[in-house]
């Protein structure tokens, strides 16, 4: 079969190159575009589990409109200092765990956050993106998928921001000791979660299929809200997980690549997926502790 | 082992000693606790699941919707056939009885519409035990009286080229839409899934109309008997042949066989001959002709190539909803721009109708649907038109937030037009730009119940 063939049959690559483009953002050893540094973000407190006084959705939309036009690389030692994450493909290389829970641990933003949401959660709603695809008409294929993804986004965009302002306000409250406790507290919530029907529930309408209007604005419409209601679908079946994956202050690699494993197994399997996640969950905090 | 036959229901007497063993059976199984996996519910419950959110053993693994659906029910009857068979020795029956299939599509027997007479009876030969074969159906079913159409007992999909088929948009394939396993797509039937297997289970209604419960009618498994059967049918015509892929070939199935539990892959029941299924059955010739096409095509016609990618025309702006009288839908076509139009016109190319997010409460009755019927037309008188038959069955489980498949948004179905098309092409009735779809109810026992098709769309794939 041809490329042109295959990419035919697979619009869903589209999805998947920008999970791939998010992965390589937050674990390959390379420095980022300066256009991408939001020196807005970077860390006020270098204590772990607290973020930014000024990380606010004001803030950030400030923060996007700072000038990013230096162009080049910045160095992986000072990305920290705008992307956290980054920090943990040092951790890896170094083995300085303590310093990167500490920038890790601080450092999370609504950006940083959408990040792992491209990186963790694309891959498991391939399906829908495919089917938005083929629902549609062929000149509006990719608009389609774009459109899709933007309404996914959007919800868990608004997720992002609700996780950290209440991660924010538990900081203020004292109510995130520093150490391994939050961490291993929230991935153990999130294993229980795997085993409430609102989380079955959830997780079956991560296969629904939404009629789409074939011309127009009510196309557009239409393959947003069909991005946005898989999205809902999405927050609340691994909205808990997200949430621990905020309090995680050490090992974000190993943690990253096992939950976004539980969520692609829990995709892709139907029998006894969410007994196993929350046994895998569990385990990952004991490991964590 | 000797290869048993699995004989025509209709070639025994009404109350032939398979029958009359099978229906003891099917009592002694009924007075099991339904914990116990060789009961007649805990069997039942394999293929659906109640009550809902229960699932000792093996509960709630039917295949539907997918091109596992044909070896996952081939080894489940093997299963529960086993099972059948101990429990008529245990009672004091024959050895080596082997499950009747009903051939609903025999057109040399004016009664094969009818459901069969043990089915229908209320007592046994001895006119005072209650005959556990009567169950819950429609009054129809239960009475006697012709309910199956002719169009809901087809065998076009014997004409279908390919066994597996696209997840959206073009043929389903005679086994299946491609889709992973365990089958939470939501995909479209494959062709015989859809005809006959979904339109019978609808028109025998009661149990049977629903995946849950249709296990527990005895009526299902002459059916599926029958369903079976027709694969090996289409597999004697050649070149028809199964998938080569891995992944059908090492799906696993895990079930319960009289002897205890036991897994079996799509690989090992490719043969129903061979060790450990051991069976053939006693007509599995291939038809002359089908007894109604919708959409004939020639036994001749080449397959399409592979990986060819549907490309969608046009589809319904609004829902559209069905109810006792004829209901139309008018859908604009646009040209090809994608594959279809890059492709150089060939005898190949088909053209799909689509019904997609079909969602209701219950799927009473089944929906014949045509294609360009004129105004105020008797669908009878116009067989030529007739796009396929919607088949609601599991419309209510699908519809359901609960349904692991669909997440509640429905069932889908795709019905081959290439020749309705060519038909009114050739007669200058076909206008792309209004192309009337319309579903006309067919004969159920109660009012139909509200059924809402999400889009109707139309693929041409090249």
């Amino acid at each position: 079969m041809s490329a042109r063939r295959w990419l035919w049959r697979h619009p869903e690559v589209l999805a998947l190159g920008l999970s791939a483009v998010a992965w390589v953002l937050l674990f390959a050893p390379i420095g980022l575009p300066a256009s991408l540094s939001m020196s807005g973000m970077s860390m006020r407190s270098s204590s772990p589990g607290s973020m930014p006084s000024h990380m606010s959705m004001a803030g950030m939309s400030g923060m996007m409109g700072e000038d990013g036009t230096s162009g080049g690389a910045t160095r992986l030692a000072a990305m920290p200092r705008f992307l956290p994450m980054s920090g943990i493909s040092g951790a890896i290389s170094t083995g300085d765990t303590t310093s990167v829970s500490h920038r890790v641990g601080a450092g999370w933003t609504l950006q940083m956050f959408m990040l792992m949401v491209v990186a963790m959660m694309l891959p498991s709603v391939t399906e829908p993106i495919r089917l938005t695809a083929a629902l549609s008409l062929w000149r509006r294929r990719i608009r389609a998928i774009v459109e899709w993804i933007l309404g996914f986004a959007a919800v868990w965009l608004l997720a992002g921001a609700a996780i950290l302002c209440a991660r924010q306000l538990a900081t203020h409250n004292g109510l995130l000791p520093p150490g391994r406790l939050p961490m291993v507290a929230g991935l153990l919530i999130a294993a229980a979660w795997q085993l409430t029907p609102l989380k079955r529930l959830s997780l079956n309408g991560c296969h629904r299929l939404r009629p789409l209007a074939p011309h127009g604005p009510r196309a557009d419409r239409d393959c947003v809200l069909y991005g946005a209601v898989i999205g809902r679908d999405c927050v609340v079946s691994c909205g808990p997980m997200m949430a621990a994956m905020t309090l995680c202050d050490r090992n974000q690699a190993i943690v990253t690549v096992a939950m976004t494993a539980v969520v692609l197994g829990e995709r892709l399997r139907r029998r006894t997926p969410r007994k196993t996640s929350a046994v895998a969950l569990g385990l990952l905090a004991l490991a964590s502790f | 082992m000797a290869v048993r036959v699995r004989p025509d229901v209709y070639g025994l007497q009404d109350w032939g000693d398979p029958l009359l063993w099978y229906a003891r059976a099917v009592a002694h199984m009924q007075q099991r606790p339904d914990t116990d996996p060789t009961s007649w519910r805990y069997q039942a419950n394999v293929h659906g699941n109640l009550p809902p959110g229960q699932l000792p053993g093996q509960w709630d693994q039917c295949e539907h919707q997918t091109w596992f659906f044909l070896p996952w029910h081939r080894a489940y009857l093997y299963c529960w056939e086993s099972i059948v068979q101990a429990a008529i020795v245990e009672i004091g029956g024959p050895a080596g009885w082997s499950l009747p299939y009903w051939n609903y599509s025999d057109t040399t027997n004016p009664n094969a519409r009818i459901l069969p007479p043990a089915f229908r009876a209320s007592t046994l030969p001895d006119g005072t035990t209650p005959n556990p074969l009567l169950c819950q159906r429609g009054s129809k079913a239960n009475s006697g009286q012709v309910v199956f159409p002719e169009s809901h007992v087809s065998l076009a999909a014997l004409n279908e080229p390919l066994f597996p088929g696209a997840p959206h948009g073009g043929s389903t394939g005679f086994g299946g839409p491609v889709t992973g396993f365990p089958n939470h797509s939501g995909a479209a039937s494959g062709v015989l899934e859809n005809v006959p297997h979904n339109a019978v289970h609808v028109d025998v209604s009661g149990l049977m109309q629903d995946p849950d419960t249709a296990a527990q009618d005895p009526i299902f498994w002459l059916h599926h008997a029958n369903i079976d059967r027709l694969w090996t049918v289409w597999l004697a015509n050649s070149p028809h042949q199964n998938p080569t892929d891995s992944t059908w070939l090492n799906s696993t199935y895990s079930l319960h066989e009289a002897s205890g539990p036991v897994t079996f892959t799509a690989n090992q029941v490719l043969d129903p001959t061979a060790a450990p299924l051991s069976y053939t059955y006693e007509t599995a010739a291939v038809p002359a002709v089908p007894a109604v096409s919708p959409t004939p095509r020639a036994m001749t016609t080449p397959p399409p190539p592979p990986q060819q990618t549907p490309e969608m025309l046009g589809a319904t702006e609004a829902p559209v909803s069905l109810a006792a009288d004829q209901v139309h839908a008018n859908l604009r076509l646009e040209p090809p721009s994608g594959p279809a139009a890059r492709a150089a016109p060939g005898p190949t190319a088909r053209v799909h109708l689509n019904l997609e997010n079909v969602t209701g409460e219950t799927g009473a009755v089944n929906y014949d649907v045509y294609v360009d019927l004129p105004e105020g037309a008797d669908p009878d008188q116009h067989p030529e038109l007739l796009a396929g038959v919607l088949a609601p069955f599991g419309v209510a489980r699908s519809s359901s937030r609960r349904d692991p498949h669909t997440g509640g948004s429905g069932l889908n179905a795709a019905f081959d037009i290439t020749s309705v098309v060519a038909r009114l092409r050739t007669e200058g009735a076909w206008d792309p730009q209004n192309v009337r779809v319309s579903f006309v109810p067919t004969l159920g026992d109660d009012e139909p119940a509200p059924l809402r098709v999400g889009r109707i769309s139309v693929y041409v794939t090249p």
